[in-house]
């Protein structure tokens, strides 16, 4: 009975009602991006930072932890002796840079296409970013079609690329490109040019989707370079040997190999993953910041709103709830009616706030993953269930006590007053 | 005698607004007894509403007693009373204040749910009820498809809902037209004649002469109570009754007897007609017990006045 006259009273109004649910429901869907939002940058982060399975991140000193320009000679000797030692498991040694590439058309082989496209007859040229790895211990892609590229040192040198650069050069797997290093492909400076075959394609971790981009071997990148490029590397990571379930004991020894190679060699700096994971956080920390206050300001919406609408709505039936105490309706049952539409409002506001939330969400997270120079990989949007559940069950509690002050008053209502005041208005 | 079923003594009701003092109630007393059929007439202002909401337990006197079936129920608690309300005491109102959203069957079975009476039985006493009013072919209606005399009907069904022992009734035909008012007391006898207690305020002498007991009251006190002769007819269709008319028993029908003046002096005697009459031809069709028997059990006591009495 009293869900009936729950419902009913917000049907009397249904117009009020929707909009009343609606901007509910907007500010359910705020608090819903926001917190997804606060958590995702983080967790998304974290996952990738973590999911390669390396604990270390040696750089050269004195630069910041993501910065590629930078790099560290004595690679060789630098790579030999973190692999000596007997805490590290795998060190990937990489090497990043900037290269030109084209798809010069005589350079074009396999002749599979040739005839079809004699308008690609002149080169184009993009600037690609280029990563020396060691293929069997990389972290940084991972392959989609076709093969990794095999380290050796013959005139065709092998790379991947992905499919941001395959598109700029309507290339496709087993073509061959020519690659050009130097600072510009104006002034054609160094002029270093080798000819590389694709093997395959593959996504890369770190690189914004629509940058073209391209590895090759360790050594192949470091030829491109030229002399800048001899024996030099811009970023190692090293797996430290762990005990699985032990915890404690593993981070102390990742701390313990940190130290050693801080100590041990001058010109780099080692962070854990963690300690990167915790360098970002600090920097996302004005983000997330932001998201609460905004979530915690679409709270206090939802509560005004709600509040709003059902002192309205008691305030013009203070002769209907009077009638309903004079018939004998407990105190208790007055405030329980009116809480419960308090209740349902919050319960329509949010499963709509949820439905819209999570399409906001999405739609600002392809917005968002475009944005120029961000991972592929990362997520500003993450869903999780358990922080979604708690705003939500917070937003429901909410509006339940939002309801309460107005039920309150209307169980506080002085009957015969009210009755009076009924019959004379 | 029947047992007295209200009985106020002394009862002071003052009301405080911005600074002056308004004494709705200087020092009335008076007795119901079980059966009775009793009206109160007065000027407006004179207490009548304020009176009616004291002996219903839906407002408390600032001093005096009012003894409901033999407990004090001046100083009850808000749960109390309402528990009062809710199980004895049934409330019609001028307006008809059925809840707007609900249908004819949902607005009766209300005091039932309130109750706890179960879902089904509810809806079969609902039912019963508004066939007993004469709307049994009304029941899923909404009050605002229903004319004034319909919902004034509903509200007399829902006022009967949970059997209560006493029907309060503040100008039920105030927003009636003549001959819809004339069948509502017609029920509301019918219902008097059923054993149930009636108290009827009225503006209308010609409908407080079908009482068997007027009470008229005057700046908030009792200044006449008089038994009214027997048989008595209401007025016929047609006859515009007015607030003036009362000062003009003369302009009454002729076929009424002579009604008694309202200057007699007050009495509080008791003595009214205690044989009832035969049920006039209301809307009563289906046998549905719709009062409480007089005699409570010792549980009824409890759930009307709480354990503390
Ligand atoms: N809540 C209140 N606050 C102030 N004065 C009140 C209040 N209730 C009643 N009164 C005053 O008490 C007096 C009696 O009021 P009451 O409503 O009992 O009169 P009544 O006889 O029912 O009048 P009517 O025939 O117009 O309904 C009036 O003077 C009224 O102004
Ligand atoms: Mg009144």
């Amino acid at each position: 009975m009293r869900l009936t006259l729950a419902f009913a009273a917000l049907r009397r109004h249904p117009m009020r009602t929707l909009l009343a649910i609606f901007g509910l429901a907007i500010a359910a869907a705020l608090l819903i991006d926001m917190v997804m939002l606060a958590t995702g940058m983080r967790e998304s982060f974290r996952s990738l930072l973590t999911s390669q399975g390396y604990e270390l991140r040696v750089t050269p000193r004195g630069t910041l932890p993501f910065d590629t320009e930078a790099t560290v000679g004595g690679a060789a000797e630098l790579v030999a002796e973190l692999r000596a030692h007997p805490d590290i498991e795998r060190v990937s040694p990489s090497l990043g840079t900037t290269v030109q590439v084209s798809s010069a058309g005589s350079s074009r082989s396999g002749g599979t296409s040739a005839g079809a496209d004699t308008s690609t007859t002149s080169a184009t040229t993009t600037s690609a970013f280029a990563l020396g790895t060691q293929p069997d211990v990389q972290g940084e892609y991972s392959v989609l079609t076709g093969r990794a590229p095999a380290a050796g040192d013959s005139v065709l040198r092998e790379v991947i690329v992905n499919g941001a650069l395959l598109q700029k050069l309507s290339a496709r797997v087993g073509d061959t490109l020519t690659v050009t290093t130097g600072r510009s492909a104006q002034l054609r400076m160094s002029g270093d040019q080798s000819m590389v075959i694709i093997t395959g394609e593959a996504r890369f971790l770190y690189v914004p989707p629509g940058l073209p981009a391209m590895s090759a071997p360790l050594a192949a990148v470091q030829t491109f370079l030229g002399d800048a490029g001899r024996d030099r590397i811009s970023l190692a990571m090293a797996s430290v040997r762990s005990a699985p379930g032990d915890n404690q004991n593993n981070s102390a020894r990742t701390e313990a190999v940190r130290e050693w190679i801080e100590t041990t060699f001058s010109r780099v700096t080692a962070i854990s993953t963690e300690t990167a994971i915790v360098q970002v956080e600090e920097r996302l920390a004005y983000f997330r910041q932001l998201a609460f206050i905004l979530g915690a300001l679409s709270l206090v919406i939802g509560v005004l709103l709600v509040t709003t609408l059902v002192s309205l709505s008691v305030n013009e039936r203070l002769g209907e709830l009077a009638v309903l105490r004079a018939i004998g309706v407990a105190r208790g049952g007055v405030l329980q009616q009116i809480m419960l539409e308090g209740l349902l409002l919050g319960v329509a506001g949010i499963t709509l706030g949820l439905g819209l939330g999570l399409i906001t969400a999405q739609w600002l997270n392809t917005i968002l993953r475009d944005f120029p120079g961000l991972p592929a990989d990362l997520d500003f949007f993450v869903w999780s269930a358990e922080a979604a559940w708690k705003s939500l069950a917070m937003l429901l509690v909410a509006s339940t006590l939002a309801g309460a002050w107005p039920a309150w008053r209307a169980s506080k209502l002085r009957v015969a007053q009210a009755l009076r005041e009924e019959a004379i208005g | 005698m029947t047992r007295i079923l209200i009985e106020a003594s002394n009862v002071q009701r003052r009301y405080r607004t911005g600074g002056t003092d308004v004494h709705a109630l200087r020092g009335v007393s008076l007795r119901i007894h079980e059966g009775e059929f009793v009206a109160i007439v007065g000027a407006s202002g004179s207490g009548k509403s304020t009176l009616l909401h004291l002996l219903g337990a839906v407002d408390a006197p600032d001093s005096g007693k009012v003894l409901f079936d033999g407990n004090d129920i001046s100083g009850l608690t808000d749960a109390q009373a309402t528990l009062l309300r809710l199980h004895r005491v049934g409330l019609v109102f001028q307006r008809f204040y059925l809840m707007p959203t609900l249908s004819a069957l949902e607005n009766v079975a209300l005091p039932m749910a309130e109750a706890g009476v179960p879902t089904t039985e509810r809806r079969t006493r609902a039912q019963q009820l508004l066939s007993f009013v004469g709307l049994g072919e009304r029941a899923s209606h909404r009050p605002t498809q229903l004319s004034g005399g319909e919902q004034q009907r509903v509200a007399v069904a829902r006022a009967l809902a949970n059997k209560p022992a006493l029907l309060l009734a503040d100008e039920p035909t105030g927003e009636l037209d003549a001959a819809t008012g004339k069948a509502l007391i017609e029920l509301l006898q019918s219902l008097n004649a059923d054993g149930l207690t009636c108290v009827l305020v009225t503006h209308d002498p010609a409908l407080a002469q079908s009482a068997r007991r007027v009470i008229t009251m005057r700046d908030g006190q009792i200044v006449s109570d008089t038994p009214v002769a027997e048989h008595v007819v209401v007025p016929t269709a047609g006859d515009e009754q007015t607030a003036n008319a009362a000062s003009q028993p003369a302009s009454q029908p002729a076929s009424q007897p002579a009604s008694q003046p309202v200057s007699q002096p007050a009495s509080q005697s008791a003595s009214h007609p205690s044989s009832p009459q035969p049920s006039s031809k209301s809307a009563a069709t289906a046998p549905v017990e719709v009062t409480r028997r007089p005699s409570l059990t010792p549980a009824d006591a409890d759930a009307a006045f709480g354990a503390k009495e």
